[in-house]
């Protein structure tokens, strides 16, 4: 598996300190991080200033390519959207990607078909309801294949139905995807984990190595069935960390 | 003091009734757009479109009574830059605090791990999370009598959710709190009674326990079970066992324990 992308040594000043990961393609990652995720993604997406290297795709970003290669990055947020409506909004990345308006315009109906807004595709963003500006967000950010999603917090407010309609997307489409959380259940969907303190990693590797680790759940929250796992090795009820409910019900009892 | 809902309707309610009164940590629970940060919204004088009345002290809310209502509530909306808008954070504060104790917001400052420095810089300067965290901060400085607290939880890591939990549960007594929140194992943790709203309707307004448990209920509404409930409840339905009622996981941990030998 080939690295979407490497990021090292990166450094903003006060934020950010020697960050460095790599996220290899088609994998769902979770990064934890009580200070520096939104900075971490500004610096992905060449929106400020870092010291230290990030390489998408293998190339190295600079001033000069960075344009270009944040086209092929999703960077899904809250406050995205612009003034204008819904098509406005989402053909908008189309458009800058110099695809033929009439071909972006079918673009966007059958995108908002997938996720059956095309109710509102000539609405305001104004009169959305907040969950629909946040699959409005998505969509912008999904809309023209990025081969990375950055997810910036953006779940934690949805119920489960629309939680997934995104979740599923991601995984049906098979899109490399950093998600940028503090929801520690959230933990379990990943392959891989990367937790940072204060904007300095203290650890980042597979989720199933990594669940194992008592230590760093004491500085953020562990997943119940781990905590509960780590908490009743304690007691030498169990002896290991469990990820299914059942198994660890028929152990027990 | 109590605070009153009666007969609300409107497009998106449909005879909504309940009160609030202190000690007692409400939490409303329901689908995405159903209403509940309606609800809190009309509490707060920013909406009168609908029929019905809501009292604060049996005093009906009005136009007019807007600001004097407002005096005794702190809302914690979901825009943030709503109540930041100051030159620094220090006069967002101010706005918001009378008698400014320094002492208090040092020691609430060190709860939600925000620099000091924070207080010198303005709300186009800070991250989400340090918002989110000065409001929760004013939230607890301003010693109004009603908090309405929209997705409190949200861009809170853990530390400082720990942190909301014991503040909430200490100030409980001599406020009337009011959550709105997907987060559910935080809900569970916190609140006391819970709300549950479905089409329109107030389908359930019983004790956390009761409402939590009800997996088909939470289910029907698209709200996630709280983990702990979750695991009781298969613990019941694989094994015959009852685990008493715990909403933290040390509590559930000492239960099992005992029921394991």
């Amino acid at each position: 598996m080939s690295s979407i992308i490497k990021i090292k040594d990166l450094t903003v000043d006060k934020i950010l300190n020697n960050v460095t990961f790599s996220i290899e393609e088609g994998t769902f990652n979770v990064l934890i991080g009580n200070k520096g995720k939104t900075t971490l993604a500004k610096a992905i997406m060449g929106l400020i200033r870092y010291s230290g290297t990030i390489e998408f795709n293998e190339e190295l970003m600079t001033p000069d390519n960075k344009k270009e290669i944040i086209k092929k990055i999703g960077y899904f947020r809250d406050n995205m959207l612009k003034k204008g409506t819904v098509m406005d909004n989402i053909i908008y990345p189309l458009l800058n990607l110099k695809i033929d308006e009439i071909e972006a315009k079918k673009i966007v109906y059958d995108i908002c078909d997938k996720f059956k807004i095309n109710d509102f595709i000539l609405k305001n963003v104004e009169n959305l309801t907040n969950t629909e500006k946040k699959l409005v967000s998505f969509i912008i950010s999904i809309v023209y294949n990025p081969k990375l999603i950055i997810m910036d917090d953006t779940l934690d407010d949805l119920d489960e139905i629309n939680k997934n309609k995104i979740l599923n997307y991601i995984k049906k489409y098979k899109i490399t995807c950093l998600y940028l959380t503090n929801n520690e259940e959230d933990i379990l969907l990943s392959d891989n984990l990367i937790v940072m303190k204060n904007g300095k990693i203290l650890e980042s590797g597979k989720t199933i190595d990594l669940l194992s680790n008592e230590k760093l759940f004491n500085t953020i929250g562990a997943p119940f069935l781990v905590d509960l796992s780590n908490k009743l090795k304690v007691y030498d009820i169990v002896d290991k960390v469990y990820l299914d409910v059942c198994e660890m019900i028929d152990d027990i009892w | 003091m109590v605070v009153e809902l009666n007969n609300i309707k409107n497009e998106i309610l449909n005879d909504i009734s309940f009160n609030l009164k202190e000690n007692e940590i409400t939490s409303i629970i329901g689908k995405n757009n159903s209403g509940k940060t309606l609800i809190l919204d009309m509490i707060y004088c920013l909406n009168f479109d609908y029929s019905g009345n809501i009292t604060i002290n049996e005093k009906k809310l009005d136009k007019e009574s807007k600001l004097n209502v407002r005096n005794d509530i702190f809302y914690l909306m979901n825009d943030l830059d709503k109540l930041l808008f100051n030159i620094n954070i220090r006069e967002d504060i101010k706005y918001v605090v009378d008698k400014l104790d320094e002492k208090k917001l040092e020691e609430l400052f060190k709860l939600f791990d925000l620099d000091i420095t924070i207080l010198d810089k303005s709300y186009l300067e800070i991250s989400n999370t340090e918002k989110k965290k000065v409001l929760l901060v004013i939230a607890f400085l301003s010693n109004k009598k009603i908090l309405l607290l929209d997705n409190p939880t949200l861009y809170l890591d853990y530390k400082s959710k720990q942190s909301l939990i014991k503040l909430l549960k200490r100030n409980k007594k001599e406020k009337i709190i009011l959550i709105v929140s997907m987060d559910t194992n935080f809900l569970l943790n916190v609140s006391n009674r819970v709300i549950v709203i479905n089409d329109k309707k107030i389908v359930l307004d019983d004790n956390k326990y009761k409402v939590f448990e009800n997996k088909s209920l939470l289910d029907k509404i698209c709200v996630k079970q709280p983990e702990i409930c979750n695991f009781k409840n298969k613990v019941k339905v694989e094994k015959n066992i009852n685990l008493s009622n715990s909403d933290n996981i040390n509590d559930l941990l000492k239960d099992v324990y005992r029921n394991a030998k």
